[in-house]
């Protein structure tokens, strides 16, 4: 057992050019939860391909369960359970036959939990795995990456392509069987109701770089939007650090900003505003304040947030 | 390990198949050539299914990569409990048992034709195992370019690289017999294949 099984040290990825990774780092405690947010094309499948040694990075070090991801062991391979965005699966093979494959690979099987997986998700065997609907192919590939007992579970966007009942059902049975047995999970989606069900910790990736790293409490409590109403008009600069996001209209400014404590209250408070109330965020609308294009220059500034 | 041998050989076993049935024939014109003795039709079918034969074992390297690239198959095999070196390995493998099945019968065949239809005098006693070495050598220098030709995702590339190695091959074990700077150089052009094919496979984004 590692304390942290997924380590991400400085990774850089560059495909035909362009930089899709730029500089992340971040870890995974044991026992941990996490979601890593992003916009679609923000990098999230990237990192886990390149953490699963699928993708070779350009620069930088990944770690997973303490091997190097390009030259993972087979046996660290049998002990990370892997769901992956499109799932993809043998198409032409039978369930049946898919099934004994990975059961013959596997370094363990447990058949009596995957017996049970695939009762209630009431999956047949004798289809071919192309026949299946999505949400079945979703569901075949989540018993799969249980089946083996993995330490580290890493779901690549796995609700993709479902239906919101087909989702539910699925992130229901995930949980259940998830949280069953305290393992690691990374999990990605761009669904945040998703996350903020599952995840315990959380990373938002914008344009490759990771802006927030911290749990999902401390990233409700610690990033606050406020509406300041100043006597005249808004001054030109608050000297305020982490702000994410400022709109000013008139005498009135809209600024979220990160890492929210008294220090930075004592700062606004210098400009004597006439009245400062705090908005309520969602992890919806935080997540959209780090992911808003104009956003993204003053997010680069302040890094990741060290919620 | 099993396991990825079983499934390669369960997923291409159509070409198993088309050896087997390549191989037969061979052996039962051999057998014809050693009872009746050695008449045109028999030896130009020989010839002919020898060259389908290679051609075959060539084209199971080629469905074994590229189905590969084309299904994702080593995304899926990749994330089991199994390192990219060892599903290499399963498949050279594979590629080996379908030489045993083939090939090996048509060379004892051709032991026993030998025997039969000439007095041992007129060959030296090494002939047998020169010839039988050059050809497996020369099947698995073709399983290996389809391995190496096999993995990319452009169809038009395959078609025109795939039939001119096949050729340059052919070539020269027509031109070098079946000698030792045959086997040398086989054997080189193997080695060397089968490490531009390593180096690619594991370096590849799957």
């Amino acid at each position: 057992m590692h304390d942290k099984p997924i380590v991400i040290e400085d990774l850089v990825k560059y495909y035909d050019g362009r930089c899709v990774l730029d500089g992340v780092s971040l870890e995974v405690p044991r026992g941990c939860i996490y979601g890593l947010l992003g916009r679609n094309g923000s990098g999230k499948t990237t990192i886990i391909r390149i953490l699963l040694g699928l993708e070779p990075p350009t620069r930088g070090r990944t770690l997973v369960l303490g091997e190097d991801s390009t030259r993972l062991s087979a046996g660290a391979h049998g002990r990370v359970g892997y769901v992956a965005e499109g799932h993809h699966l043998i198409q032409s093979y039978k369930v049946r036959r898919l099934v004994g494959l990975c059961k013959g690979l596997s370094l363990r099987w447990n058949d009596e939990f995957f017996a049970q997986l695939m009762e209630t998700f009431r999956l047949p065997m004798d289809r071919k795995v192309k026949d299946l609907s999505t949400g079945m192919r979703a569901q075949l590939n989540l018993a799969l990456a249980m089946a083996i007992d993995p330490e580290l579970v890493i779901l690549d966007d796995p609700t993709l392509g479902l239906d919101t009942v087909a989702r539910r059902q699925f992130l229901e049975l995930a949980i259940d069987v998830i949280q069953r047995q305290g393992r690691t999970i990374l999990f990605s989606s761009h669904i945040l109701a998703d996350v903020e069900r599952i995840a315990d910790r959380i990373g938002v990736l914008v344009a490759g770089k990771l802006v927030v790293d911290c749990s999902l409490d401390e990233l409700k409590s610690q990033v606050k939007r406020l509406r300041v109403i100043f006597p005249e008009r808004t001054p030109e600069d608050l000297y305020l650090t982490d702000i994410i996001n400022q709109r000013a209209q008139g005498r009135e400014m809209v600024l979220t900003v990160a890492n929210w404590n008294p220090q930075k209250q004592a700062i606004l408070a210098t400009f004597r505003p006439e009245s400062c109330i705090e908005m309520p965020m969602t992890l919806e609308d935080i997540f959209i304040e780090c992911t808003r294009p104009a956003s993204a220059a003053v997010v680069q500034e302040s890094e990741v947030s060290p919620c | 390990m099993l396991s990825l041998i079983v499934r390669e050989i369960r997923d291409n076993n159509v070409y198993f198949g088309a050896c087997c049935v390549l191989s037969a024939i061979m052996v039962v014109a051999m057998s014809l050539m050693a009872i009746y003795g050695f008449m045109g039709q028999e030896i130009a079918v020989v010839y002919v299914c020898g060259g389908l034969l290679f051609t075959v074992i060539g084209a199971l390297g080629v469905a074994q990569m590229y189905g590969d690239r084309t299904n994702r198959i080593s995304t899926l095999l990749s994330t089991q409990a199994v390192t990219r070196t060892r599903i290499l390995v399963a498949r050279i493998l594979a590629g080996v048992l379908i030489l045993v099945v083939s090939v090996v019968p048509v060379l004892i065949a051709s032991l026993f034709l030998f025997k039969s239809q000439f007095p041992p005098l007129q060959f030296y006693a090494g002939v047998v195992w020169d010839i039988s070495i050059v050809l497996i050598l020369m099947g698995l220098a073709c399983h290996a370019v389809g391995l190496l030709t096999g993995w990319t995702s452009s169809k038009a590339r395959l078609i025109a690289s795939f039939p001119c190695l096949l050729l340059l091959l052919a070539s020269l074990v027509v031109i070098k017999g079946f000698d030792s700077s045959a086997m040398l150089l086989l054997a080189l052009f193997i080695a060397a294949t089968w490490t531009r094919i390593w180096h690619t496979f594991t370096s590849a984004s799957l």
